[in-house]
């Protein structure tokens, strides 16, 4: 009770708060402490209301229990210490503060005693700060009263606009309405209230406004003085009726019902309409429809056309507010017949037939058709009418768009002018003409100068220059009369045509394109009805990224550089014009990239490393953006292509000519090389046995077997065999015989005519192995038959008798003779000798023959047997074993002399 | 009598609108009063079929002449504003009767005789703004003056029936008087 001291609060001015301070202060002073609580002081005014943006000033007043004086004393807001110079001292025991309030400003305003270096600052008093605005006058009022069922409703409804600050403190808006005979008044919200007058106060004065009061005040509107008739909002008219007359097919009888009664609002209306799906409303003009009435008849309309109709209505005079619009009243206009053309043209398709072109005939219904088209009439040059019906389900009138109808295909020749008429009809009639004129190909007249397209406003625009026509005498008249614009969408082939003026040089594209598709757009200038010859160009209405990158493949990879080869991208996949490839490689984390022109669709890329992985993509761009191709890897080759080839062409050229160099040699050291392989071998022939005449009967010839002892071994060389076997061939019949005589006959040595000549050894001593130790006791001899074996025989003799004596030749050989020489086994074992050097015998592992070759080899190499030939006539190629006692015919000493003694010596050898 | 009221009041559509001034609105709302009045006696006719086929006999209860040659178009608005007043006394006679016999109700009928009420006040003030004088406003009638000599219910229905003819009356006497005195006045005064 003591520390509190209420004062009203609020805004007050200066000199009545200065009053209040002061009254207040001596009442301060005077007031005896009536409280066991100690209190050291208080402020004035308490818990203030206080206004944003205004100054408001407080003051403190200290008690003696505070033991301060004014010098003493602080302002606070909150934590934060207001300056000294907001402060004024009104005596020793006051001071006052002036703050300018602000959103920012604390709540809390505190006065406190500056206290001692020991202890803190110690708080006398505090307020509360209450902050708020005054309440803002709202502005922009208006009222309406609406129709409610057969009279206005007694409602009337205010808005308005109410203060933009926000609202802090408690703010109350109450709506006035004022007439003569009562005021009326209701709570309303903050931008909108309404006041029940109980009857509305038709075609009274009324007054109304907005108060709006909070704590800080209280402020009203402006007054709205209105007329009743000034808020009235009726109701749409009703029963909205349309009335299609038969014989009337343009216009259409529109009526309706009031709203509400004439005695409360006489009414003007408004009527507007649109063929169904347009949404472009036509109005009637006003003054047609001012008068208070129930029906208007619409003129000028389109036969066979749906409408929509609504209407609405107002005050006469323009009073208070438009209704709203009337629901949507339709109605179809009858049908009329066709007042325009049908939109007659052609697309000439290339032929295969040389000198033709086939015509598509198409058309479109007529612009004003006023009625379902049901079907076409057509004449072609002086041919009949012929009649195309059209089915519903091809063509819909009443649709917005025309479509197109295909009406006739015919082959044209190039070379052929002709004239189309086409008519259209619908139930009440025919249509005016259209006529087209396809020239000759020769005669058509020329194309426009130049074409060129542009976007705008989200539609394709297309704009040209008309031909340079001068008159010529063509057949046709120079004077361009319309332009058909045509445009092909290249994705689906889909085409459509819209008809220009002759004046018109850019025109819009009217159909529905699509973006990101391609057309090709042609201009077709009119030559009243002859077909000029179109300029087209390719066009998009929006251009984008292309929907897939290029595909590409490697034609070729070499060491250094990489073919590449892509496809173009098919066009309905462009979405715009390629601008150019970008060719990006990669290789160990680098990416270069190369741009190439738009109609490049290889190239080669060089510098590449060698033995490298590259990955490789394409990108194609057009203006609104670019897209990849799929990486493609690969590897370049460590070799160039031809390198390897050239390499082992020079090895093997190198190879070849070693070898040939080394056949060179061989050939041109063959003896030597002979020599090295092939021992010389003493050719019998030259033997002294050669040189006997074997001028013996075999009786008397035929040695004792058991008396021969020795016998050489005669060795024929693989040269040998071809004249052997020519002598064989020559004397076959005999030498079978021979040979048998032969075998029977060369029990010591096995040689015969047959088989090779067999060398054999006798071998009288088993353990022996030293030739040296065995040739003083054995002795070569050779048998030499009838024929001369080999030819080494001389001369052959006359056959006598069924048998021919072979001679026996014995040398002096000692070589002890080997078992089988001694041992015959036959003529088996006779032929296997027949060759020990090249021959592999064909029972080589026959044990017995084998081991007699290999002996009779070693025995050779061992003991350099003496081999004896026979044939003197192929002693070039014949060579004896040289023996310890004989000698090669070729300088080397002769064969020892055999100690056998000849009978007859030798036949004079040929 | 209600025929001929019902002539009267096609006779009153035909008329043009009135304008926005004082007496055009004035006459206005006297033929909005007057609509209204009709429309009451249908709903009482239909609410009391009994009466459909009577006619209420007797003179006129307001008993004022506007026909007469010598009164000024002002004089006769005066005397309309009497006439009217007293219409007004009287329908608060009847609201108050009725409201009495049958409580207080907020059918289609109740709603028009408030309208009636509302607008026939309104129609005062607006002669009297007419006149620019001080005339009263208020109802010029004592209830107990005409229930007194009304005998039973269907003499209480009987009353109700030639109050509300009274009012369709002087409400049509009103919309001509004014529409004759907006006639004279139009283009005199200020829109």
């Amino acid at each position: 009770v003591c520390e509190f001291v209420n004062l009203p609060s609020g805004i007050m001015d200066k000199s009545s708060y200065r009053l209040l301070q002061l009254l207040s202060l001596a009442w301060l002073a005077c007031r005896p402490t009536c409280s066991s609580i100690t209190t050291y002081g208080t402020i004035i005014p308490q818990s203030p209301l206080v206004e944003i943006g205004k100054e408001f000033t407080a003051t403190c007043v200290v008690y003696k229990a505070a033991k301060a004086t004014a010098e003493d004393i602080y302002w606070k807001l909150k934590n934060v210490t207001v300056p000294k110079e907001q402060y004024t001292k009104i005596n020793d025991s006051a001071v006052s503060v002036t703050i300018t309030i602000t959103n920012e400003t604390a709540n809390w305003l505190l006065c406190e005693k500056k206290g001692s270096p020991l202890n803190r600052n110690q708080v006398i008093h505090g307020i509360l700060l209450t902050k708020g605005y005054p309440p803002e006058k709202p502005v922009n009022l208006s009222c309406m009263a609406v129709q409610s069922g057969r009279k206005i409703s007694s409602n009337v409804t205010c808005t308005w606009q109410p203060g933009t600050r926000d609202e802090i403190l408690k703010t109350t808006y109450t709506l006035f309405g004022s007439l003569i005979v009562s005021n009326k008044s209701g709570k309303a919200h903050r931008s909108s209230g309404y006041i029940d007058f109980g009857t509305f106060p038709s075609f009274m004065q009324l007054a109304m406004w907005v108060e709006v009061e909070n704590k800080l005040g209280k402020v009203r509107s402006d007054i709205l003085d209105i007329y009743a008739a000034d808020l009235v909002k009726t109701n749409p008219p009703s029963d909205v009726n349309i009335l299609s007359e038969n014989n009337f097919s343009r216009t259409l009888l529109v009526s309706w019902k009031h709203p509400i009664h004439v005695t409360y609002v006489t009414l003007k209306y408004n009527i507007r309409f649109c063929t169904v799906g347009s949404g472009d409303w036509t109005e009637v003009p006003p003054n047609d429809t001012e008068s208070y009435k129930e029906s208007f008849r619409l003129q000028y309309l389109k036969p066979d056309m749906e409408y929509v109709v609504q209407v609405r209505c107002i005050h006469h005079m323009g009073y208070g507010y438009w209704s709203d619009w009337s629901a949507n009243s339709t109605a179809r206009t009858p049908e009329d017949k066709p007042t325009s053309k049908p939109d007659l043209w052609r697309v000439i398709i290339p032929s295969q037939v040389k000198s033709e072109r086939r015509v598509q005939v198409m058309c479109k219904d007529p612009v004003e058709s006023n009625g379902r088209i049901q079907g076409y009439s057509i004449k072609i040059q002086d041919g009949n009418w012929e009649t195309v019906a059209v089915n519903d389900s091809d063509l819909d009138s009443r649709s917005q768009e025309r479509k197109i109808i295909p009406l006739y295909q015919i082959p044209w020749s190039d070379k052929r002018r002709g004239l189309i008429e086409l008519k259209a009809w619908n139930s009440v009639g025919e249509s005016p003409q259209a006529s087209l004129v396809i020239p000759k190909l020769t005669q058509e007249p020329p194309s426009v100068e130049w074409l060129s397209w542009f976007t705008q406003q989200g539609r394709l625009w297309v704009k040209w220059q008309p031909p340079n026509v001068t008159a010529t005498g063509e057949p046709y008249r120079s004077e361009v009369t319309e332009y058909i614009l045509e445009w092909v969408s290249v994705s689906d082939g889909a085409m459509d045509w819209q008809r220009e003026r002759r004046h018109t040089r850019t025109a819009a594209i009217k159909g529905n394109l699509q973006k990101f598709n391609r057309y090709n757009i042609s201009v077709y200038p009119m030559y009243s009805g002859w077909t000029g010859k179109p300029l087209t160009i390719a066009a998009f209405l929006e251009q984008g990224a292309p929907l897939e990158g290029p595909s590409v493949k490697v034609r070729r990879t070499g060491k250094n550089d990489a073919e590449l080869e892509w496809m173009e991208i098919p066009l309905d996949k462009q979405r715009g014009f390629i601008t150019n490839y970008t060719i990006f490689f990669i290789t160990g984390g680098k990416e270069h990239s190369i741009v190439v022109s738009t109609d490049t669709y290889s190239y080669t890329v060089k510098r590449m490393a060698s033995n490298s992985k590259y990955v490789v993509r394409v990108m194609a761009s057009t203006v609104q953006g670019s897209t990849n191709s799929s990486d493609l890897s690969f590897n370049t080759l460590m070799y160039a292509p031809g390198q390897i080839e050239a390499i082992v062409v020079s090895v093997s050229i190198s190879f070849l000519f070693s070898v040939v160099l080394t056949m060179l040699c061989c050939i041109y050291k063959m003896d030597s090389i002979k020599k090295k392989i092939w021992p010389p071998v003493p050719d019998p022939s030259n033997s002294t046995i050669a040189k006997w005449s074997p001028d013996f009967t075999s009786k008397a010839d035929t040695p004792n077997e058991s008396a021969l002892g020795d016998v050489s071994i005669v060795e024929v060389d693989v040269f040998d065999r071809k004249s052997l076997c020519e002598e064989d061939k020559a004397g076959l019949p005999l030498k079978k015989d021979k040979y048998l005589s032969e075998e029977h006959s060369s029990g010591i040595g096995g040689s015969s005519c047959l088989s090779s000549p067999h060398q054999s050894v006798s071998d009288s001593d088993e353990g022996g192995d030293e030739g040296q130790t065995t040739a003083s006791t054995v002795q070569y001899s050779s048998v030499v038959a009838s024929c001369g074996y080999k030819g080494q025989t001389p001369c052959p003799l006359p056959q006598s008798g069924s048998s021919q004596t072979p001679s026996f030749t014995r040398s002096e050989s000692t070589q002890p003779l080997l078992d089988s020489e001694e041992h015959p086994e036959g003529p088996e074992s006779q032929r296997y000798l027949r060759n020990p050097y090249f021959g592999r015998l064909p029972g080589g592992n026959n044990g017995d023959s084998g081991d007699l070759e290999d002996l009779n080899q070693m025995e050779m190499k061992k003991q350099g047997l003496a081999l004896r030939r026979f044939c003197p006539l192929e002693e070039d190629f014949q060579q004896t074993t040289p023996t310890e006692e004989g000698h090669s015919p070729d300088g080397q000493p002769g064969p020892d002399p055999s100690y056998m003694p000849q009978l007859s010596g030798y036949r004079p050898q040929c | 009598m209600a025929d001929q009221e019902h002539i009267e009041i096609d006779t009153l559509l035909d008329m043009p609108a009135p304008g926005r001034s004082r007496t055009g609105r004035a006459a206005s709302l006297a033929r909005l009063l007057h609509q209204d009045c009709t429309y009451l006696l249908e709903l009482y006719r239909e609410r009391e079929s009994l009466l459909s086929d009577h006619t209420p006999a007797g003179d006129r209860i307001v008993s004022l002449s506007l026909s007469s040659p010598d009164l000024s178009s002002d004089e006769q608005v005066q005397l309309l504003h009497s006439a009217l007043r007293k219409c007004l006394g009287l329908l608060e006679c009847l609201i108050l009767r009725e409201e009495e016999e049958m409580g207080e109700l907020e059918g289609e009928y109740e709603t028009v005789r408030k309208g009636v009420r509302d607008r026939l006040g309104h129609l005062l003030h607006s002669t009297k703004v007419l006149l620019e004088t001080e005339e009263d406003v208020t109802p010029d009638h004592q209830c107990n003056e005409e229930v007194d000599g009304v005998v039973g219910t269907f003499g209480a229905k009987m009353w109700t029936y030639r109050v509300l003819l009274e009012l369709i009356h002087w409400a049509n006497s009103a919309s001509q008087t004014l529409h004759v005195l907006h006639s004279e006045r139009e283009g005199r005064e200020e829109i």
